[in-house]
């Protein structure tokens, strides 16, 4: 791991191209990618290169990526067979006036993972799951949709986080309730029978500014036969977790059977693309929801897509990616608990997620994180983890020891 | 995206937010140095040309954010967008400081309720908002600053629970629905 550096002089060059930034750009670096998000002046603002498990940011900092991109990279950066396949298939083209074979055998692929009878592909998470919850009403011919509150489904204006140019009627159909609260499932169900086109939810809850809730034993199964009874569609958000728990849809993990699927992020190992797998009998009210994009065919996101779920069933990836955030939380438990911390492990291992307890202002967590930027290496303090295929165990060992001197200055207090 | 307003809540914004800010402001007017004292409106609805003077924008500053804090209180109790926002928001203190003007205010929010005061808060902070420089804050006021770059250059601090001061942030820029800044 890298010594820790000097503060404000670690991150200059990042600093000086947000100030650039700050210029031309609304927010300088808007989104979740946001140095407002994280803490600002001890994280790095802009990357510049990456190869497998690590990235160096724009001042030529390494730093061992427990990010992922926000989990696109599911194998490492730049894997060589992931991009072996792209670059063939740009040296035969990528946006054509058509869809290339590698729309089908994608397709196909999904499908066969998923045990679901079609799929359609996008660029985006939230083209997606915008797009399924247009299937369930065009299928039902039912307006009202269920989300689970503090849930996330993409920027589009039924489901952002933020507050800017949404407008009451966008949101007029959409009614929340608690994770894991089946009383208030059942009671909003029961409120607009008859009305509800479908529930749409993560596999497990991975709130931002929160620890991540696993499932509670039955919650899938009394909320799919809630939502059965009713004739409510199941949407599986699988944007965030799909392809890091289980190859055939996070859903499999947890044992319930969603009506569609969404999955984005880790599909294409890095590359834009975006997919929707779903039930035989939804597939004539798919084919009536328009649903494009100009660079949606592309066939270099597909090819590489198609070789990350190659090598991810060939190498066992997710079993490896498992082990490691095994490793890791249990590291982490041990390492709080030597400086006489209480910390919070959450999370799916190849997802995890650590907070202390009794830190309501995320004081300790977001000096914790930026000690681990310090350290080289980099966490969120308020958004979960992701590890890859690419990460080692001498990588979370690393890791660790870092985790052990920012655990020390944690229970220091200082500041 | 403005939502309606409503004159009862107006009118008790007026009773007690605006009214004392008047108190305040005809107090800070009497503290100012030589002759050529503002009037109240420069204080309280500057024009950009009122904003000319450091002595009128720093006051302005001040008065502005007293308002808008003690409005906050009013409107998580009357409007119902804000009640909306503040019965989703966990309990918490957010404390904000512009250290140049000597401002140092507090909101805390319990049960959905809010109450505000000055100085040293009644339990610690969750989240502290700061304005290193006071010229931000008032581009803040007048609406003119993206916080979000801001954040990034650290002329807005935010340490703390994010969350809240997102959701006191929806509140408090209700004010500005009631009352528009004057340009």
């Amino acid at each position: 791991m890298n010594p820790p550096a000097p503060e404000n002089s670690h991150y200059a060059e990042s600093l000086r191209l947000f100030a650039r930034a700050s210029r031309v750009i609304p927010g300088g670096i808007y989104g979740h990618t946001s140095p407002a998000l994280t803490v600002p002046g001890k994280f790095p603002y802009f990357a510049a290169r990456a190869e497998g498990g690590r990235y160096w940011d724009a001042d030529g900092n390494e730093f061992l990526d427990l990010m992922c991109g926000y989990g696109p990279i599911v194998l490492g950066h730049h894997h060589p067979e992931v991009e072996a396949a792209a670059e063939k298939q740009r040296r035969d083209g990528d946006c054509f006036n058509h869809p290339t074979e590698a729309t089908v055998l994608l397709a196909e692929r999904l499908t066969a993972l998923t045990g679901l009878g079609w799929a359609v592909l996008g660029k985006n998470g939230a083209d997606m799951t915008t797009w399924a919850v247009q299937v369930a009403r065009e299928f039902t011919g039912r307006k009202k949709i269920l989300r689970v509150r503090g849930g996330y489904h993409g920027a589009h204006a039924w489901c952002s986080p933020g507050h800017g140019g949404i407008i009451p009627e966008d949101r007029a159909h959409i009614h929340a309730f608690p994770w894991n609260d089946l009383d208030a499932l059942r009671d909003l169900l029961a409120r607009h029978r008859g009305q509800v086109a479908a529930l749409i939810a993560s596999p497990y809850h991975h709130p931002a500014f929160g620890d991540s809730v696993l499932p509670a034993p039955g919650y899938w199964a009394a909320a799919e036969e809630a939502c059965r009874r009713d004739g409510v569609l199941l949407i599986s958000d699988d944007v965030r977790a799909g392809f890091r728990l289980h190859l055939g849809g996070s859903h499999q993990a947890f044992g319930f059977t969603p009506d569609l699927v969404c999955f984005s992020k880790a599909l294409g190992n890095g590359h834009a693309i975006s997919a929707t797998v779903g039930k035989a009998e939804l597939k004539v009210a798919a084919s009536r929801v328009f649903l494009t994009g100009s660079f949606w065919q592309g066939a270099v996101a597909m090819r590489a897509a198609l070789t990350t779920l190659e090598i991810l069933e060939r190498d066992d990836g997710i079993g490896r990616m498992r082990r490691l955030g095994e490793r890791f939380a249990a590291g982490l438990r041990a390492g709080a608990e030597k400086h006489g911390l209480r910390v919070n492990c959450s999370g799916p291992p190849a997802i995890p997620f650590m907070s202390f307890a009794n830190d309501a202002g995320w004081q300790r967590q977001r000096r914790f994180c930026a000690e681990m930027a310090r350290r080289g290496v980099f966490l969120h303090p308020h958004h979960n983890w992701f590890l890859c295929a690419a990460h080692t165990e001498a990588d979370i060992d690393g890791a660790l020891a870092s985790a052990d001197a920012a655990f020390a200055l944690v229970a220091a207090g200082e500041t | 995206m403005k939502k309606p307003v409503r004159p009862t809540v107006w009118l008790r914004l007026i009773a007690g937010a605006v009214l004392p800010a008047f108190r305040e402001a005809a107090a800070a007017r009497r503290a100012m140095a030589g002759d050529a004292k503002p009037g109240l409106r420069a204080l309280l609805l500057p024009t950009a040309r009122d904003l000319e003077s450091e002595a009128v924008a720093r006051a302005h500053t001040a008065l502005g954010y007293g308002t808008a804090l003690r409005g906050a209180v009013i409107l998580g109790a009357h409007d119902p967008a804000s009640r909306g926002v503040l019965a989703h928001t966990a309990d918490g203190t957010a404390r904000f400081i512009i250290p140049e003007l000597g401002f140092d205010r507090w909101l805390r929010l319990e049960r959905g309720a809010l109450r505000g005061g000055r100085g040293e808060p009644p339990a610690p902070a969750d989240v502290t908002l700061s304005f290193p420089r006071w010229r931000t804050a008032l581009a803040a006021l007048r609406g003119e600053l993206d916080e979000m770059a801001a954040l990034g250059t650290g002329d807005l601090v935010i340490s703390g629970s994010l969350p809240l001061a997102d959701h006191l942030n929806l509140v408090l820029q209700r004010m500005a629905d009631y009352f528009p800044p004057s340009k």
